[in-house]
């Protein structure tokens, strides 16, 4: 585990591992990223899929490797964040660090003094940063740092990783560090022993105690009623996640767009320097439509990563916890999953992401394993194509079918929840207990790297997964190459006769061409091939071959299903122009002349487009978040079992109900 | 930073929307009210007062999470809040507690804000 940098002009300099511990909310990740920056790397723990960060700090010759392990509230309770701590400290991850760095609340040391006191029992060289001196000052609070570093017989240094103040201090205590030497209370001491001692040491090394409370914190008392009020909570609740949504939505888009024109003119570049043929296929629609189909979702990440930073920097989040919790709880989850559930709606992948948010790792399995059902954005171009060949002419029942979409998907969230709880991950979730962080201002530095680091790992990870996935999908639709049919040359052979005298004519019949090449194309290609092949098992929704292969492409991704039948009934690919698409799906036929939706295919096909896991990125993002394919097979296998069983019961019902 | 010794006397923590300089006013321990000194769910408790708390019904997982976030068995604290969650302070942290654990918690009621009665 260390690292002994060595570079040909300067001798040896050993670079020293710290491992940074420290109680939830007393701004450990604030000073991890004060401190590292972006000369950080999220990794998980060996064997388990936990994350800790890692990260380098160099000050001249002073070199730290600093690992962020998780806040914990002691070192022994059996959760896994303190095994996980102990682990590290006891060098049974990998080798014991040469330092620990215990990061104390100063506006409430005491129970930072306790688990460094644990810390410093583990005799290696340990030093106490006292973290948002600064507040504590503003609260009246003053320090005398020796008089608690004599009393734990480590270096104390006053700092704020908010503002950098110590830094230096910090640092240089860090490098010169030796195990403590202090008589501490022994681990068999009783916790009033333990407790006593404490109280005795900050009595003689701090002073303003009296001075907390006060104004301050009425007013806290009022905002801790209000937001979680049942009433007013929820209310309060209601429009900020309505405001983080919105400025999601309306952020994201502009470079979303930008990233697809980007990709685009880069495609575009590619095929015009290229030869034609496979390589350039591969390279154009393949790797550069992979590549865009993979950082399209980075800007969702991003904001949303960056919104929940600042938001949970407020200390606001904590208590939101507890608003959805009363609900949650009803279906086996806690109220922190009420946020990865909601970021759902936008898109499943920055929800699911999200779900760390979620501190038992059983909730949090849970919560990724039913988040997909929220209904996000892709499937809204295949809600309005159903719901458009529903209720057409009836923007009520339209209206009322939008919303059912949504909620079914969040009803079987929640029930899929509570099935998942008492079966497969059965077990009381974590008693609900929490610190509520004292309200202030967010830090955007602090913002932005905790969303820089989300957006890293989802490229690094996920994301070459994602561009495998792609590729692959791309391959199954391409190949073999069909013959262009007769039909298509014959119309191009017009087009040229007519280039002149009527161009605009030319270009009608040139589009006719594309069309049906690319219908001829998807249908013998091996994805079509497929759908073929899978046809009888979706019979029973009453899908032919042709929604078949409509549902096995949108697989890839749910949005490819409009596009797919569009193609597949001789328009074009474009999804732009909904009235046309869905007056061409509306008019299709079977080869036995029968409509291709009637009221109870279109009623099948939503619910199994509300219900089935058909989004591959989704399953590789589950993968990267449970760190084993067992649970997005699982996630994949239930989502898509229930909306088979469902759909094809809705399918028979509305049948027989509308032959009688 | 300028170290100001701890002053011997301190005055008891703030309680609801008191001050410190109106606490003693506000809180009062030598009028007890009817009902203090008797054990009673965290629940049943009258928002604003201080309690001595009892976790010995709570399972062991809930205890100790409890200890190690420093509400332990015996310990003085103020109930900012009753109800889902109750709200508890100690020093300057506060802490929130689901329904389901306040209902296991007990507590023994110290001060009342402005010595009121208890209710029940």
């Amino acid at each position: 585990m260390n690292d002994h940098a060595q570079t040909p002009s300067s001798p040896p300099v050993p670079t020293r591992q710290v491992a940074l511990i420290g109680n939830p909310n007393t701004g450990k990740t604030t000073l991890f990223n004060r401190l590292c920056g972006l000369r950080a790397r999220t990794a998980n723990y060996p064997g388990s899929t936990a994350e800790m960060r890692i990260g380098r700090c160099d000050r001249g010759d002073q070199k730290l490797e600093i690992v962020d392990l998780p806040g914990i509230y002691g070192m022994d309770l059996d959760l896994p964040e303190s095994r996980m701590c102990r682990d590290c400290l006891d060098g049974r991850l990998e080798e014991t660090p040469d330092a620990i760095l215990v990061v104390i609340d100063a506006t409430a040391p005491a129970r930072g003094i306790s688990l460094a006191i644990a810390a410093i029992a583990r005799r290696l060289p340990t030093v106490i940063a006292l973290n948002m001196a600064d507040l504590a000052a503003r609260r009246g609070l003053s320090f005398d740092e020796d008089a608690l570093a004599r009393r734990l017989g480590v270096p104390v240094v006053a700092i704020s990783g908010r503002t950098g103040r110590g830094m230096d201090s910090l640092i240089g205590a860090l490098q010169t560090a030796v195990p403590g030497h202090a008589v501490l209370p022994l681990p068999s001491a009783t916790n009033r022993e333990r407790k006593a001692w404490i109280d005795e040491a900050i009595a003689g090394s701090m002073g303003g105690h009296d001075a907390v409370g006060s104004s301050r914190d009425s007013v806290y008392d009022r905002l801790d009623k209000a937001f979680t009020h049942p009433i007013l909570g929820l209310v309060v609740f209601v429009g900020v996640m309505g405001v983080l949504f919105w400025t999601i939505f309306s952020l994201a888009g502009i470079p979303m767009d930008l990233i697809d024109v980007l990709f685009e003119k880069f495609g575009g570049l590619a095929a015009e320097v290229l030869p034609a043929g496979s390589i350039r296929d591969l390279v154009v629609d393949g790797i550069i439509g992979g590549i865009a189909g993979t950082v399209v979702f980075l800007p969702q990440i991003l904001i949303l990563f960056f919104l929940l930073a600042l938001l949970e920097d407020t200390g606001y989040l904590a208590r939101a916890a507890f608003v959805m919790d009363r609900v949650m709880c009803r279906f086996g989850l806690p109220g922190q999953a009420f946020v990865p559930m909601l970021s759902s709606h936008a898109c499943a992948l920055p929800g699911i992401m999200s779900a760390r948010l979620v501190p038992d790792r059983d909730d949090r399995l849970t919560t990724i394993l039913v988040a997909p059902f929220m209904s996000c954005t892709a499937r809204l171009p295949v809600y309005v194509l159903l719901i458009g060949l529903l209720f057409d002419g009836s923007p009520w029942l339209a209206g009322f079918a939008f919303a059912g979409c949504y909620l079914l998907g969040a009803a079987a969230a929640l029930i899929s929840a509570l099935i998942a709880r008492r079966t497969i991950l059965p077990g009381r979730s974590r008693p609900m207990v929490l610190e509520l962080p004292a309200y202030r201002r967010p830090s955007v530095r602090n913002a932005i790297l905790v969303s820089w680091d989300r957006g890293m790992v989802f490229i690094k990870n996920a994301g070459t997964v994602i561009l495998g996935i792609v590729i692959v999908m791309w391959w199954l639709s391409a190949y073999p190459r069909a013959e262009t049919p007769d039909t298509a040359i014959a119309l191009r052979a017009d087009a040229a006769a007519i280039i002149t005298t009527d161009p605009a004519l030319a270009e009608n019949l040139e589009d006719q061409a594309n069309r049906l090449e690319l219908n001829a194309q998807q249908s013998g290609s091996f994805a079509g091939q497929i759908g073929s092949f899978a046809e009888p098992l979706f019979a029973p929704l009453g899908a032919d071959r042709t929604l078949t292969v409509g549902i096995l492409t949108s697989f890839l991704a749910r949005e490819v299903f409009v596009s797919s039948l569009a193609v597949l009934q001789g328009g074009g690919s474009d999804v732009d122009d909904d009235e046309s698409v869905l007056q061409l799906v509306r008019d299709a036929r079977r080869p036995d002349g029968s409509p291709l939706f009637n009221t109870a295919t279109a009623a099948s096909m939503l619910v199994f487009f509300v219900l089935a896991m058909q989004c591959l990125p989704t399953l590789a993002v589950t993968r990267r978040e449970t760190g084993s394919w067992k649970w997005p097979a699982l996630q994949f296998a239930w989502m898509t079992g229930l909306a088979w069983v469902l759909s094809a019961l809705v399918f028979a019902v509305v049948t027989a109900s509308t032959a009688t | 930073m300028t170290f100001q010794p701890p002053q011997s006397t301190p005055a008891p923590p703030s309680v609801e929307t008191a001050n410190a300089d109106t606490l003693d006013a506000l809180i009062s321990r030598t009028d007890q009210p009817a009902g203090q000194g008797e054990r009673r769910p965290l629940t049943l408790c009258p928002s604003g007062c201080r309690a001595t708390i009892h976790t010995d019904e709570l399972d062991l997982d809930a205890r100790q999470m409890l200890e190690a976030m420093g509400v332990e068995h015996g310990c003085e604290v103020e109930i900012c809040k009753v109800g889902s969650p109750c709200i508890l302070r100690i020093d300057s942290t506060r802490f929130g507690v689901g329904r389901e654990v306040a209902a296991r918690i007990t507590a023994t009621v110290t001060a009342t804000l402005n010595g009121s009665p208890l209710p029940g």
